[in-house]
């Protein structure tokens, strides 16, 4: 396709692999990081085209980068705002507040839930990235 | 502090009754301007009053007049009545200045009257006061000027005069009092009111931190369990007819690992909901340690060489260590957790010891020692928690659920002993326990730690201490005996040692109760006695009947030596009652 860069964000390797290779196999580029620092630099570094964010990453989670990428976005930092895919375990049905509490925290443009269709993702990548 | 007359003025309705005393304020304000204007026309007999005092005295009937449509609550502020006595005092010894004809001693007499009134308990003392210094000064001065003369002059005028003064202000400093009264309940009122709200929010903020606990365990149990069912999933997807058969393995191997680690946490999962319903059962058998432990140790002394760690075993006296008594299941599951926990935390080049030590005592102690990374302060107080993981282990982020160490904790206490831990940052860690040695004593610790787990689910870890006074107790000094259970207690349960305890007298019975929800000494008694009651036993009064209060391992069970019974549980309430 258009050699878009896809960034992907997720502690667990297999997942971090898999998703990697199907994006690439769907004709992205793809960068990963295994942490919340990690993904900040990487998204500063590499200007990805979308970033799929895991929200249970060690040290600082999902949530909070997508927050920080939005702050850095409103200062400036960024020529154009991130699109960002939020991944999560969490169950919407045990506690929807919480969790829509943090989604507005957060903004991400889209959410998933795990576990999630990988032809699913795919598409809405597609979706998103027009 | 509280008596149940603070809540007494709650509950009466408290309207009528000012009603009527603003109604007395206006009344007896009148009686009194009424008593001043006889007293001046009086003093000034024929002579005609100057007119400036009888616009003084219109000024202040009309005052009274306006009184009446003051709103009551107006009339009983503190502030009013202040000003109304300050205003009453000052225009009525202006009347008496302005005659000209008062002596000094008569001014000493009014304001000694209303000295009398300010002091008053209550309004029928006043009255009495005032009538006695009335009748004084009518005797007084008829002794002076002869009793004739007194009734016949303007002497007399003076009582009414003077009474009423009493009773007026009297009656404002009473209610005065009253309204600081009032305003002191209902301060103490909104202070008890401010208390509960304050407990309501305490406890408000408590269900608020453990639905947050909850909350963060369904969000971490639905990520460790989805997590390696996303790979799966994922890997599944990518396997596609006609691929290359190198990355088909790879992914077939990456849905077996998932698959693996899927079973691992499930299993995890059950065991720790098991221990925490108190349903997880240890079925205790003879066991000898060397065999055991070293069949534990195979699979780990691969993996360690492989790892350039060395892993040993060290038995301390290889012959004479007794078998213990202990569920090999379980106590491999433990074992191995803390090895494979030992592995993780242990760089290239170190190594993990296995120590076991007999001691001579009826226990034997099993320690996993090893010198890697250590835990730090506030991790060692976490590191039982549910899916607790330390951050620091070697590989980043350690591998397995973080429920190892909370299972491990609960099969060690079903064999009632307890996981300690001693760690220091960058020298090391060691997790001990012990196992009791094969006897009949530990057959039946076992059963009935067993028996408690599942009977008293409620409170397991309770234990209670009887020092039962027998035959020889009244020969022994009961504080060193008590002292010796105590701490034996204190080594048994190290971190509940939470002791309330009575002194022991002879024949009596102490209850000792470590870290309950119940509270402590004599109180803890009596609901021990109502909780083992065979009525509120149910169904399992039968199998309460076969408890007998234990003694645990390596302490001097009753005998010869006076009676201390340590146990985790009576067998009968009525025992407890029948023994104090």
């Amino acid at each position: 396709m258009s050699g878009k860069t896809i960034l992907v964000v997720d502690d667990e390797a297999d997942i971090l692999e898999t998703t990697k290779v199907l994006l690439e196999r769907s004709g992205y580029e793809v960068v990963t990081a295994t942490n919340g620092f990690e993904a900040l630099g990487a998204a500063r570094i590499c200007k990805p085209d979308l970033i799929i964010l895991d929200v249970m990453l060690p040290g600082e989670n999902g949530y909070r980068v997508s927050h920080t990428l939005r702050e850095d976005e409103a200062l400036g930092v960024y020529e154009r705002p991130n699109r960002i895919i939020l991944v999560t375990a969490r169950d919407l049905s045990t506690d929807p507040e919480r969790e829509q509490l943090f989604q507005d925290f957060a903004k991400p443009d889209r959410v998933i839930y795990k576990p999630f269709d990988l032809d699913d993702l795919v598409s809405q990548v597609g979706e998103l990235l027009g | 502090m509280k008596t149940p007359e603070d809540n007494h003025w709650l509950e009466r309705p408290a309207v009528s009754a000012p009603r009527l005393l603003d109604r007395s304020f206006i009344l007896l304000r009148f009686t009194l301007i009424i008593a001043t204007s006889y007293l001046l026309i009086a003093e000034f007999g024929t002579r005609s009053v100057p007119p400036a005092l009888v616009a003084m005295m219109i000024v202040v009937l009309l005052s009274n007049l306006g009184a009446i449509a003051i709103p009551a609550a107006r009339l009983r502020a503190p502030w009013f009545i202040a000003a109304t006595i300050v205003a009453d005092t000052v225009w009525i010894t202006i009347a008496l200045i302005a005659t000209g004809r008062f002596t000094s001693e008569f001014f000493y007499l009014y304001f000694f009257v209303i000295f009398l009134a300010g002091v008053g308990e209550n309004l029928r003392l006043i009255a009495l006061g005032v009538t006695v210094v009335c009748v004084a000064y009518v005797v007084l001065a008829a002794r002076t000027v002869g009793f004739n003369e007194v009734v016949s002059t303007q002497t007399l005028i003076r009582v009414p005069f003077l009474f009423s003064v009493a009773i007026f202000y009297g009656y404002l400093v009473d209610r005065l009092r009253k309204e600081r009264h009032q305003l002191s309940r209902e301060q103490a009122v909104s202070e008890g009111l401010e208390r509960n709200r304050r407990a309501l929010s305490e406890a408000n903020e408590e269900l608020r931190r453990l639905s947050d606990v909850k909350s963060k365990f369904v969000s971490t149990v639905s990520h460790e369990l989805k997590s390696p069912l996303t790979a799966i999933k994922n890997a599944v997807s990518l396997i596609e007819p006609g691929a290359d058969g190198e990355s088909q393995v790879k992914f077939l191997e990456m849905i077996r690992r998932n698959a693996d680690r899927l079973n691992i946490i499930i299993a995890d999962l059950l065991d720790m909901s098991k221990a925490e319903s108190g349903s997880l059962t240890i079925a205790a058998d003879s066991l000898d340690l060397r065999s055991f432990l070293s069949q534990v140790m195979e699979p780990f002394k691969t993996q360690a060489e492989g790892a350039g760690i060395g892993i040993s075993i060290e038995i301390e006296s290889p012959e004479s260590l007794q078998p213990v008594f202990a569920d090999a299941n379980r106590i491999e599951q433990v074992v191995a957790n803390l090895l494979s926990n030992a592995l993780k935390a242990t760089p290239k080049g170190g190594s993990i010891t296995l120590t076991v030590e007999d001691g001579g005592s009826e226990w034997v102690t099993i320690t996993v020692t090893d010198d890697g990374v250590g835990l730090s302060a506030e991790d060692q107080t976490k590191v039982f928690e549910p899916f607790f993981q330390a951050e620091n282990t070697l590989e980043g982020k350690p591998a397995g659920t973080g429920l190892g160490l909370t299972i491990c904790r609960d099969l060690v206490r079903g064999h009632g002993s307890e996981l300690r831990l001693e760690s220091e940052p960058g020298v090391g860690s060691s997790f001990s326990f012990s196992l009791p040695v094969l006897s009949d004593r530990a057959r039946e610790t076992i059963a009935f730690e067993n028996q408690v787990r599942t009977t008293y689910r409620a409170h397991p870890y309770f234990a209670v201490l009887i020092v039962d006074g027998g035959q020889s107790m009244s020969s022994q000094p009961a504080g060193p005996t008590l002292d010796a259970a105590r701490d034996r207690l204190a080594k048994l349960l190290p971190r509940e040692l939470d002791v309330l305890c009575e002194q022991p007298a002879h024949g009596r019975i102490v209850v000792v109760m470590l870290s309950t929800p119940l509270g402590g000494g004599w109180v803890v008694k009596r609901k021990l006695a109502s909780a083992f009651a065979p009525e509120s036993l149910g169904e399992n009064t039968s199998r309460m009947g076969s408890f007998k209060v234990l003694g645990p391992a390596g302490f001097p069970e009753d005998g010869e030596h006076g009676s201390i019974l340590i146990g985790r549980a009576f067998d009968r309430g009525e025992q407890l009652e029948e023994k104090s």
